[in-house]
């Protein structure tokens, strides 16, 4: 039989044999004497006969599986390693194969090439680019894709980090994929993911079977396994802990027995597990244990698929309630979006997206096209940045495959993909995009126009789900888009949408629009789109593309979903409104709703709210830091001198008296931040009445440098020199020297800030000077962070020192107007 | 978390947010209550340990043979003079904690600055408490790498020995930085007949502190910033 050949044969027994996996590696080469520090992925080649004879011992209990003794063997780990990385993978595979020779198990047994962890966390939380990532694991494949049965990434413990292997096994073999993750008592990884997301994601990119291992006991797993065969398609593994781990004299010893191991596990062999083995702290008795009672057949469950879009922490499930697709990250006619991407000022953006998600938003539209932008990497840029504070999915929505493409690798979750259409050359393009990222798509009735009558809508649904069809891609997990129209002039055609909705849900799909699109050019909009909305719920609506914010909007989609059963119980409704009025105001606040320390603190503790804002100058409400009355106050003072008098007489004057205090230990840093941001918004105010180009001050570029994930201190700095008027531009983290080097020349600054916290990243604080030096870069550098002085300032070749926030605003006014 | 808990760690944020003299205790304090309540909801605390002999070279620098680690410090060399075992602790807030304070700052960074002060107080506080359910006995105070002359690049061999990339998801960047963010770990030496003896004048301070150039709290006269309420010898 070829490599092949066997491979096809173990899919098709997955499912249909209950088939056994092997037990820990560590714990038996713990106990033939591996020490402290040794690297066990060595022993592959130094002690090639103790691998062998493990492999042999589990081979013998009755294992159809043996995994490679190859953990930790990447090139991140194995860094100190004496041997290459393909090196210890070769020789680990020779044991193998050595080990089913020596048994006479070369036909009937598998060699797994085993994957753990990378060891560091992937980037936005953590320094690792995900395309390293991938890189990093694409070599594991590499070396080991011509000769071994199947892949097993396990342990692992972030569901990006999964994706990454996928993509990575997908690319570089046709090797059957396994997937088993590490969950704790609160059925979720480390990273945050529950079982139904971590189901829903890697099932989606196309494993061949899924599973947990590692852990805990048998007994602990048991609500997990639970539901890991309650929401899977895919044939289900488990390779428990024995047990909890107890410390005792010194050891670390696991607490069941083989037979408790068994009997815990037992309910699952006949219950739908189509493999099973053990991990830390399991032998080859526990897997003899397993072989004496285990099922010839597997007992597989038959769950019926519903679709569902994730993050790495939240799940959707399109199961007929109304889910809200928050439409506000698109640069279309918002020109503050539009400045915002132009000028990377993305947090912005990602501001707009906690705004939509406090006001109850499920998914997140995210559009960046724009002029003069490159999507694609934009895409790669902002959604990262979204995905490590926004916990919803996104809708990844661009007119080109390209973007489409690039959002989607870097996407951490199962994305919903917005859109496709019926013109072929599109399909074409984006429905491989869909399959491959294991995407939910939208499909737009169209082809070149918008048919007129519902029918035709339907027919170029139709024909999209069968193309996509012939991609593999089912057709539940296709959302027709019947396209709103607009009223004002195509007033007839909007009953045409209503109906196509309407056919589409007859049909057992489910589907999307573009609400406000209904009202463009007539008064009153609001009206228009909220009862637009509630017809086309009634007509079997499920996605409303809108704006969250709309308070009135989202009343109508929370009724509804408790008129129509979703919301059980009306937990959610009365939760929201036991205590509206009847009448609800137009939209939340622009602020988003936050706890009341959020909203309410002031710099002095005060409160702020009572008074009311008349009560209060300018001048007083910066240094007490309210934030909520400042703009209307602003407005207010304007009306009465110009906008520069009012900088430099009341604006900058209150601030210098805040950092004055603040430096004479009166407040404290909170104080001086709120306190700066009171002055950004009423900054914000005075700006809307001049060209804010001809009065900024700056320039500024600013960042911490590569390796540093510590961004408090650069952000406190950022806030404050915004609040004197600089023009900040935030790189953001772990930002590599190259970069600041093109930044620089992108943005031509005045000064340049970079920060670091710790000792060991200073320097890549030296390394960035040294590149900017290098480039021909003259413009002064400022460092600071916690382990700076002037000295180490000086050692590093940096112009400027400051020791804090208060500091740089004193070096730049005297730099920058120098 | 008991009353006295929360107060301690109160006392711990406003030292943090470089008050050290509790003078904005009035303002912040209802702030800073609302930042464990936040945390209690948000983070999710995590804790592992493993207990080693302890050996010592011929220069009587403490070393853990069973992890392969050499702990040249003088300080260690002190604190751990006469103990016979070592607990190496790690605990951690975890990414949910990294993630919240990201969303946190980007909307409202004046209180993502005391929650990043209530943080850092709240994992010493949980740490504690963490360790006191441990039951360890005769101990010395838990002394961290990057205290007082204990390398900061110990953290790496440490955690891999501990197993906290399995057992709690901390691991680190190539510069030894913890991820997630609020993880810490520490040293606590074990039954040694005289554990408790002169510690008081071996307890590290500013003048041995690897940041006492940039202390800010040093500067604000502070005679021992890292440890302001670590008492030597707490069983």
């Amino acid at each position: 039989m070829t490599l092949q050949e066997r491979r096809e044969e173990l899919k098709k027994r997955l499912n249909r044999d209950l088939l056994l996996f092997d037990g820990g590696m560590g714990t038996q080469l713990q106990n033939a004497g591996l020490k402290a520090g040794q690297i066990p992925e060595e022993l592959n080649l130094d002690a090639p006969d103790l691998i062998t004879d493990v492999h042999c011992r589990y081979l013998r209990a009755g294992a159809d599986f043996i995994t490679t003794n190859t953990f930790g063997c990447n090139r991140l780990k194995m860094a100190e390693a004496k041997y290459p990385v393909a090196q210890m993978i070769g020789a680990a595979i020779e044991n193998a194969k050595k080990a089913q020779k020596v048994c006479g198990r070369e036909d009937d047994s598998y060699i797994v090439l085993d994957i753990g962890p990378i060891g560091t966390m992937l980037k936005p939380l953590g320094t690792l680019p995900f395309s390293e990532a991938y890189e990093i694991i694409a070599e594991q494949i590499e070396a080991a894709k011509d000769s071994v049965d199947a892949v097993l990434f396990e342990t692992m413990t972030d569901v990006y980090e999964v994706k990454a292997a996928i993509l990575a096994a997908k690319e570089h073999s046709d090797l059957p994929i396994f997937t088993t993750m590490t969950f704790d008592k609160s059925k979720r990884t480390l990273t945050g993911t529950n079982v139904e997301t971590f189901v829903n994601i890697v099932e989606s990119l196309g494993v061949d079977m899924l599973g947990v291992n590692c852990s805990l006991g048998p007994k602990e797993l048991a609500p997990i396994i639970e539901e890991l065969l309650s929401f899977s398609h895919v044939p289900v593994m488990a390779q428990p802990n024995a047990g909890l781990p107890n410390f005792l004299h010194g050891e670390t010893v696991y607490e069941l027995t083989p037979e408790e191991f068994v009997t815990d596990l037992q309910p699952f062999l006949n219950g739908g597990l189509a493999v099973c083995g053990g991990c830390c702290g399991t032998t080859p008795d526990f897997i003899a244990a397993l072989n004496g009672v285990r099922p010839s057949k597997a007992n597989p469950r038959t769950n019926p698929y519903m679709p569902k879009v994730s993050s790495s922490t939240q799940t959707v499930r399109f199961d007929g309630h109304v889910i809200v697709c928050g439409e506000r990250l698109n640069p279309t006619g918002k020109k503050k979006m539009q400045a915002a991407l132009k000028e990377n000022h993305l947090d912005e953006v990602v501001a707009e997206g906690i705004r939509q998600e406090d006001a109850g938003a499920e998914v997140l539209d995210v559009n960046v096209g724009l002029p003069g932008i490159d999507e694609a990497q934009m895409m790669q840029k902002l959604i990262p940045m979204l995905q490590e504070v926004i916990n919803l999915p996104l809708q990844i929505d661009s007119s080109s495959p390209e973007a489409l493409e690039a959002a989607c690798r870097i996407y951490n979750g199962r994305p919903l993909i917005n859109s496709v259409n019926a013109k072929p050359a599109m399909m074409e393009a984006v429905l491989p995009i869909v399959k491959k990222y294991g995407g939910i798509v939208i499909a737009l009735t169209l082809e070149e126009e918008i048919p007129l009558l519902a029918q035709e809508r339907v027919e170029l649904a139709e024909r999209i789900i069968d193309r996509a069809g012939q991609e593999g891609i089912r057709k539940e997990d296709i959302v027709v888009d019947c396209l709103t129209l607009t009223a004002s002039a195509q007033q007839k055609e909007v009953a045409q949408t209503l109906k196509a909705v309407r056919m589409m849900r007859e049909r057992g799909h489910h589907t999307a629009l573009g609400v406000s699109n209904v009202s463009f050019g007539l008064p009153y909009r609001a009206l228009l789109n909220r009862t637009f909305l509630s017809m086309a719920i009634d007509a079997g609506l499920d996605l409303p593309i809108m704006n969250p914010l709309d308070a009135q909007m989202m009343g109508c989609v929370d009724a509804a979903n408790l008129l129509l059963d979703h919301d059980h119980d009306s937990i959610h409704f009365i939760e929201k409104y036991a205590n509206a009025s009847d009448v609800l105001t137009n939209t939340v606040s622009a602020s988003g709703a936050g706890t009341p320390a959020q909203n309410g603190a002031t710099a002095d503790g005060s409160g702020g709210n009572g008074s009311g804002s008349s009560d209060f100058d300018l001048s007083y409400m910066i240094q007490k830091g309210m934030k909520n009355e400042v703009q209307e106050q602003t407005r207010k003072e304007l009306s009465g001198s110009s906008a520069m008098t009012l900088i430099n007489e009341v604006i900058i004057p209150a601030l210098n008296r805040v950092g004055k205090d603040y430096e004479a230990g009166k407040i404290f840093l909170p104080q001086l931040i709120q306190a700066a941001e009171t002055t950004k918004l009423a900054f914000a105010v005075v700006q809307e009445t001049f060209q804010a180009s001809e009065e900024k001050k700056g320039p500024i570029l600013i960042c911490t440098v590569e390796g540093d994930i510590h961004d408090i201190g650069k952000n406190i700095v950022k806030v404050v020199l915004e609040s004197y008027g600089y023009d900040m531009i935030d790189l953001g983290k772990d930002v590599k020297a190259e970069e600041v080097v093109a930044a620089y020349h992108q943005y031509k600054p005045k000064m340049i800030g970079l920060s670091a916290l710790m000792t060991t990243t200073v320097v890549n604080m030296q390394k960035t000077i040294d590149a900017l030096h290098a480039a021909g870069i003259t413009c002064p550098v400022w460092v600071g962070g916690a382990v700076l002085t002037q000295q180490i300032a000086d050692e590093i070749g940096a112009d400027y020192y400051s020791s804090d926030a208060m500091d740089s605003v004193r070096l730049l006014e005297e730099v920058v107007k120098a | 978390m008991s009353e006295i808990d929360r107060k301690l760690m109160q006392k711990r944020t406003l030292s943090y947010l470089g008050d050290r003299k509790q003078e904005g205790a009035f303002a912040l304090s209802e702030e800073i209550d609302s930042c464990f309540e936040e945390l209690e909801k948000e983070a999710h605390f995590l804790g592992c340990y493993e207990v080693y002999a302890l050996d010592f070279d011929k220069e009587g620098f403490p070393e853990i043979p069973d992890a392969g680690v050499r702990l040249r410090s003088e300080d260690l060399k002190n604190l751990f003079a006469s103990c016979e075992r070592v607990c190496v602790l790690a605990t951690t807030l975890g990414v949910s904690y990294d993630r919240y304070i990201r969303r946190i700052m980007n909307g409202n960074m004046s209180h993502g600055v005391v929650l990043d002060a209530a943080a850092s107080a709240y994992l010493e506080g949980r740490t504690d408490a963490f360790e006191e359910e441990l039951g360890l006995g005769e101990r010395t105070f838990r002394f961290a790498p990057g205290y007082g002359d204990l390398d900061l690049s110990l953290n790496i061999p440490l955690l891999k020995a501990i197993r906290a990339d399995k057992k709690l998801g901390i691991t680190h960047t190539s510069g030894g930085l913890f991820l997630p963010q609020k993880s810490m770990l520490g040293l606590i030496g074990l039954n040694g007949e005289t554990a408790h003896a002169d510690l008081g004048q071996k307890t590290p301070t500013c003048l041995t502190c690897a940041r006492r150039e940039a202390c800010r709290q040093k500067k604000s006269g502070s005679a021992s910033c890292c440890f302001p309420e670590q008492t030597p010898g707490r069983v």
